[in-house]
C-alpha cells in the first residue's frame, strides 16, 4: 500500500488516459459555449450535453476505482452543467472559466494518480474548487433550497458529520429512502445532499450509459465475485478466525458493492454494503468471528446472486425483503463495529456511496433536491417503487437510448505504442525481405512466370500492409490544436486582450510521435503571440485595427512535410528592439545594418533572449524560442519567422510527416551509399562550367533557375574517397526548397527506394548531416542524409566566411 | 527485502564490482586476443560473436568507432579495440571477429583480433589493476585474472565504451 506508485494497475492507467482525453475534449467545448453565450446569449444543448456526459463518465469510472476526490469534483461540475441543461441556470462566461479551472484541478488529480496511485494530497484545491462550484450551484437554485442544503453541504463540516453520523449509517440510508427525514441528520443524507443527482435529466443519461454489454459484464463479474465470496465464507465456517478468508470475502464484497453502485442497483448495494460492514468489523477485530453468523451471510449472498440472475434476465435488480435482511445483518454486527468505522475507512466508504448515488442517478427520494418543486416531484413512496426505476433502466434500455449509446461508442482500441512500433518495424523488415527475395541475385537471367506473378502479388500486399501500418500511427493534429483553445482563452483573459482564435486544417494527420513533440513548441509560440504579438484592445484601436486580435493556427501538407503556421495580426517583431536586446545580452557584436531581417529575427531563437520588458508569468523569461527551435530540429523540422512591423507575424514550423519511412533516392559517393529523401530533391543536374560561380571566399555556387545554390562536397564533409571531385561535369542533386537549397555533389544516382528509417545507435549519437540510416535489400547499411541540416551547414559556412 | 540482506548485498557490491546475482555466469569470462595479450570480459555482457563483415562508416566519429553493421536487421555500432588501445591498426583477416556485447541495453560490436575461450577465474585469483601504468589501455582494466600460468586482462566494458575521452571528443564534435 505504501508504495502504491510502483504498481498502478492497468485499469487506473487507462482511466487516467481516458480522462485526460475527455478533459481535452471538454475544454474547447467549454470555451465554445462561452463564446456562444457572448454572441447569442444562448448555449447549444448538444455541446452542454456533451460536456455533461464527459464529466459524468469520468465520475463514473473514478467512482468505480474509488477516486473520491475526482468523484467529488466531477460531481459538482456535473450538477452545475445539469442546471444549464435543464435551464435552471444560465451559462455565463464566468462559468467557462470556473469549469476550465475544474478541469485543471482534475488534471492535477490525474497526475497525482499517475504518480502515487491515489488521488489524495490535493484535498485543499479540490475543496476550494468544490466550494466554488457549490456556491455557483446554490447561488442559482433559489434561496430556499440553498438555505436548506447549505449547512449540510459545507464541505468542511462534512467529515465531522460523517464521523458521528456513521453509526447510524445503514439505518439512515434506509430511513432517508423511505421518509422525509431531514438530510442533515445523517451522513448518508449529507452525502446524498451533495449528490443532488436526483434529477430526471440525469436519469436519461444513466439510461444512455448502460448498454446491454455493460449489464452483461456486471452480472458475469458479480456472479463470479459472489461465488468467491461464498467459497471464502464456507472456509470461514470451519475456521472462523482465518484472516485471509475474511479479507478475501471483504475485498470481494466491496468490489461487488462498487459495481452495484456504478450500475445503479441500490438494493444490492445497500445489502452488500451491510455485509461488508460486518466483515470489516471482523477484519478489524471489533466483531468476534463466529461461525454461527456465516449462514446469515451465505443467505445474503444467495439473495444477491438471485438478484443478479434476475437482472441478467432483464429483471429490475430489486430485493423483496431487503429490510429483513438488513436487520439480520444488523443483528450480527455489534454497534461497536459500525461506529469506529467512520474514523478509518470513512473516506473510502464515502467515495463509494457518493459514486453510487451519483451513478445511480435515479430519482432517489433520499436525496434532497435543490428546489422544493423538484423534491416533491421526485419523491416517491417506499423503496420498492424507487428501486423499480432503478432496475428498469439498466436492464431494459429503451431503443433510443441504445442508439444513443452506439453513437458515442468509439470504434478504437488502445494499443501500447511499443507494440505498435514493433509492428511497424517488422513491417519495415518485411519490406526489405520482400525485395531481397524478388531481386535475389540467384534469379538473375531466369524467367519464372509463375514466380513473377506470385512475387508481384506479394509485393502489392506488402506495400498495402506498409501503408496501413504507417497510417496507424497517424493522428489528426486537432488534438494538439484543441489544446490551444484553452490556452488562448486563459491567456487572453489574463492579459485583458481580446483574441479570436481560428483553427485551420485540423484534420491534417501527423505521426503520433511528431504530434507529441510539437505540442510544447506550439504552446510557446501561442504564448508569445498573445503576450508580445497581439496588443491590448486600446492599443489596437489606436493603431486602427479591430480591437479583437486574430490568431490563426493552420496545418497543411506541403510536399512531404506538414507546415504548421501560427499567425497573428499583432504588432509584429520589432527589428530595432531585437537588435538592442541582442546587444544588451551580448548575443551579437559589430555592425548590424547589414543583417537581413531574417537574421535579426533568428536572434530570438538564441538561448537567453527575451524582449519582454517585464517578466510576466506568461512569458518573458527568455526561455521559449530556443526550446521551440531545439524541439523542432530534434524531429528534423525547422522554424521560420516572417514579420511585418505593425501587421503581425507568421511563424511556420515545417515538420516531416512521419519519422518511420521515407521515399528516398539512393546515391553513391565513392564507396559510400546515401539515401536522400525524394521530397527534398528538386532536381539532379550535370554541372556545366557556365553554371558555376565561386565567391571570393571560395564558396562554390551553381546557378539553377535564377537561384544561386551553394555546393556541398559531401566527400569532403564526410572524408570519403569520391570517384569524381571535379565540379565541372560532375553530378549534383539540388535539395531543399525554393527559398533555400543546396547542391550535393555525388558520383552516381542509383534509383528510388523506400527506406525504413533506423536510428544510428545511441552510442553514436547525432551525426552532422545524417539523420539516420536504413538497411538495403542486400543487407548493407546506408546513411540517410539530413538535407535540412546540410543546407543549414552550407549557409552557416557562407555566413561565417562572410563575417 | 529486509535491511539485513540489503546490507549484505551492499557490502558485496563494495567489496568487488562483480555481479553477484548471476551465479551461473559468476566469474566466467569471455576471452579474446588483441595484439599479444589476452583479454577477458564478463560473459554476461556477451551477446554473440559475428564474423567480420561490411562496416558502414559513419562520419564525424573518433577513429576507433569504425561505423555500423547490420546484425539481422539491427544497426549496431562497432569499435576497433586495437585503435581504442592506441595500438597499430591491423588489416582485418579471417580470424578477426566482432564480439557483440551489450551494456545498458545497448549493443556494441568490438572488433578483436581473435576470440579465444570462455574461462572461469575465481575471484581470489583476480588482482586489482596495476596502480601506475602509462599504457593508454590501462584505464580500461578492471583486474588481472590469473589462470594457471597465464594472465588475462579483465576489461571494464563501461570504461572501454564510455570514457571521458570519448565524451570529450563528443563535446568537441558538438
Amino acid at each position: 500500500m505504501t508504495d502504491g506508485n510502483a504498481n498502478i494497475d492497468e485499469n487506473v492507467s487507462s482511466f487516467v488516459a481516458e480522462s485526460r482525453e475527455m478533459i481535452e475534449e471538454v475544454e474547447p467545448s467549454l470555451i465554445e459555449l462561452g463564446s456562444m453565450v457572448e454572441q447569442s446569449g444562448k448555449v447549444d444543448d448538444d455541446t452542454t450535453n456533451m460536456i455533461f456526459r464527459l464529466f459524468h463518465s469520468i465520475k463514473g469510472t473514478a467512482g468505480f476505482l474509488q477516486f473520491e476526490q475526482i468523484v467529488k469534483l466531477t460531481h459538482e461540475a456535473e450538477t452545475l452543467l445539469d442546471m444549464f441543461r435543464s435551464g435552471k441556470s444560465a451559462f455565463s462566461s464566468r462559468d467557462t472559466d470556473m469549469l476550465c479551472r475544474t478541469c485543471d484541478t482534475l488534471t492535477a488529480l490525474l497526475a497525482r494518480i499517475e504518480e502515487t496511485g491515489k488521488d489524495t494530497g490535493l484535498e485543499g484545491s479540490v475543496e476550494a474548487m468544490v466550494a466554488e462550484l457549490n456556491q455557483r450551484i446554490v447561488g442559482d437554485s433559489g434561496g430556499k433550497a440553498a438555505a436548506k442544503s447549505k449547512p449540510a453541504k459545507g464541505t468542511g463540516k462534512k467529515s465531522t458529520k460523517k464521523a458521528k453520523g456513521k453509526k447510524g449509517k445503514g439505518k439512515a440510508a434506509l430511513v432517508s429512502k423511505t421518509a422525509d427525514t431531514p438530510p442533515e441528520d445523517t451522513d448518508e443524507a449529507a452525502e446524498a445532499d451533495e449528490e443532488q443527482a436526483a434529477r430526471p435529466a440525469e436519469y436519461d443519461i444513466q439510461m444512455a450509459l448502460m448498454t446491454p454489454e455493460m449489464i452483461q459484464g456486471f452480472t458475469l463479474e458479480g456472479e463470479e465475485q459472489l461465488e468467491q465470496v461464498e467459497a471464502s465464507l464456507l472456509e470461514l465456517e470451519n475456521t472462523p478466525d482465518n484472516m485471509e478468508h475474511i479479507e478475501e470475502a471483504y475485498r470481494l464484497i466491496h468490489s461487488f458493492k462498487g459495481n452495484c453502485g456504478f450500475m445503479g442497483f441500490a438494493d444490492f448495494e445497500t445489502l452488500s454494503h451491510r455485509a461488508e460492514t460486518y466483515l470489516d468489523g471482523v477484519k478489524s477485530g471489533l466483531v468476534t468471528p463466529d461461525s454461527s453468523n456465516i449462514p446469515t451471510l451465505l443467505h445474503v449472498v444467495d439473495v444477491l446472486r438471485n438478484g443478479i440472475a434476475d437482472v441478467s434476465k432483464g429483471g429490475e435488480g430489486k430485493i423483496d425483503n431487503l429490510q429483513v435482511l438488513l436487520d439480520l445483518l444488523d443483528d450480527i454486527t455489534p454497534e461497536a463495529a459500525k461506529a469506529p468505522k467512520s474514523q478509518k475507512p470513512a473516506a473510502e466508504k464515502t467515495s463509494v456511496v457518493e459514486t453510487d448515488t451519483g451513478e445511480s442517478s435515479v430519482p432517489d427520494p433520499a436525496e434532497p433536491v435543490i428546489t422544493a418543486e423538484g423534491a416533491s416531484l421526485l419523491r416517491e413512496e417506499g423503496d420498492d417503487d424507487e428501486e423499480d426505476d432503478d432496475g428498469k433502466g439498466p436492464a431494459k434500455p429503451s431503443p433510443e437510448a441504445a442508439m444513443k449509446v452506439r453513437a458515442i461508442n468509439r470504434k478504437d482500441i488502445r494499443v501500447d505504442l511499443v507494440k505498435l512500433d514493433h509492428l511497424i518495424n517488422l513491417v519495415g523488415e518485411l519490406v526489405i525481405a520482400e525485395s531481397m527475395v524478388r531481386r535475389n541475385p540467384d534469379l538473375e537471367g531466369y524467367e519464372f512466370d509463375n514466380f513473377e506473378r506470385a512475387a508481384a502479388q506479394m509485393n502489392k500486399i506488402v506495400r498495402d500492409l506498409q501503408d496501413i501500418a504507417l497510417s496507424v500511427r497517424m493522428l489528426p493534429i486537432s488534438g494538439v490544436f484543441r489544446k490551444m483553445i484553452r490556452l488562448v482563452h486563459d491567456l487572453s483573459n489574463k492579459a485583458g486582450k481580446k483574441v479570436d482564435l481560428e483553427l485551420l486544417g485540423e484534420e491534417t494527420e501527423i505521426d503520433k510521435t511528431v504530434s507529441e513533440l510539437i505540442a510544447d513548441p506550439l504552446v510557446h509560440l501561442v504564448r508569445n503571440s498573445l503576450d508580445h504579438g497581439i496588443e491590448t484592445p486600446e492599443e489596437r484601436v489606436a493603431a486602427g485595427k479591430d480591437p479583437v486580435g486574430k490568431l490563426i493556427l493552420e496545418a497543411k501538407y506541403e510536399g512531404g512535410e506538414v507546415w504548421i503556421s501560427i499567425s497573428d495580426d499583432g504588432r509584429g517583431l520589432d527589428r530595432e528592439r531585437i537588435l538592442a536586446k541582442a546587444f544588451e545580452r551580448d548575443l551579437i557584436k559589430g555592425d548590424t545594418a547589414a543583417m537581413t531581417d531574417e537574421e535579426v529575427f533568428d536572434l530570438i531563437f538564441k538561448p537567453g533572449f527575451s524582449t519582454a520588458a517585464e517578466v510576466t508569468d506568461i512569458s518573458g523569461r527568455g526561455v521559449g524560442m530556443d526550446v521551440v527551435r531545439r524541439n523542432i530540429e530534434k524531429i528534423n523540422g525547422h522554424v521560420e519567422i516572417r514579420s511585418k512591423p505593425g501587421q503581425g507575424s507568421l511563424i511556420i514550423l515545417s515538420i516531416p510527416l512521419t519519422l518511420a519511412i521515407i521515399e528516398g533516392m539512393l546515391v553513391r559517393v565513392g564507396q559510400a551509399y546515401y539515401i536522400i529523401s525524394l521530397l527534398s530533391i528538386r532536381e539532379s543536374i550535370q554541372v556545366e562550367k557556365s553554371m558555376i560561380t565561386v565567391t571570393m571566399d571560395g564558396q562554390e555556387l551553381i546557378r539553377f533557375r535564377e537561384e544561386f545554390v551553394p555546393v556541398i562536397r559531401l566527400h569532403e564533409l564526410h572524408e570519403i574517397q569520391a570517384d569524381n571531385t571535379e565540379l565541372v561535369g560532375g553530378l549534383v542533386v539540388i535539395v531543399g526548397t525554393q527559398e533555400e537549397s543546396a547542391a550535393i555533389m555525388i558520383d552516381e544516382l542509383l534509383g528510388e527506394q523506400q527506406a525504413v528509417v533506423k536510428g544510428l545507435s545511441e552510442y553514436i549519437g547525432n551525426v552532422k548531416g545524417v539523420s539516420g540510416c536504413t538497411i538495403q535489400g542486400d543487407g548493407t547499411i546506408s546513411l540517410i542524409l539530413d538535407t535540412g541540416g546540410l543546407i543549414k551547414r552550407a549557409r552557416g559556412q557562407k555566413n561565417s566566411q562572410a563575417a | 527485502m529486509s535491511t539485513e540482506t540489503k546490507d549484505v548485498l551492499n557490502a558485496d557490491f563494495f567489496d568487488d564490482d562483480d555481479d553477484e546475482n548471476e551465479d551461473a555466469q559468476k566469474d566466467m569470462y569471455f576471452t579474446f586476443k588483441v595484439g599479444e595479450e589476452e583479454y577477458g570480459v564478463d560473459i554476461s555482457c556477451v551477446l554473440e560473436v559475428a564474423g567480420i563483415q561490411k562496416i558502414t562508416e559513419v562520419p564525424d566519429m573518433p577513429d576507433f568507432v569504425k561505423g555500423v553493421i547490420n546484425l539481422r536487421g539491427q544497426v549496431i555500432p562497432v569499435i576497433d579495440v586495437r585503435l581504442r588501445f592506441k595500438m597499430e591498426p591491423m588489416e582485418y583477416n579471417d580470424r578477426t571477429c566482432i564480439l557483440v556485447v551489450t551494456i545498458k541495453e545497448m549493443s556494441v560490436g568490438l572488433i578483436v583480433d581473435q576470440v579465444r575461450d570462455v574461462v572461469h577465474i575465481k575471484e581470489d585469483n583476480v588482482e586489482p589493476p596495476p596502480k601506475m601504468s602509462n599504457k593508454p589501455g590501462a584505464r580500461y582494466i578492471k583486474g588481472l585474472g590469473k589462470l594457471d600460468e597465464e594472465v588475462k586482462i579483465l576489461l571494464d566494458l563501461q570504461k572501454l565504451l564510455y570514457d571521458e575521452e570519448l565524451e570529450k571528443i563528443e563535446a568537441a564534435v558538438e
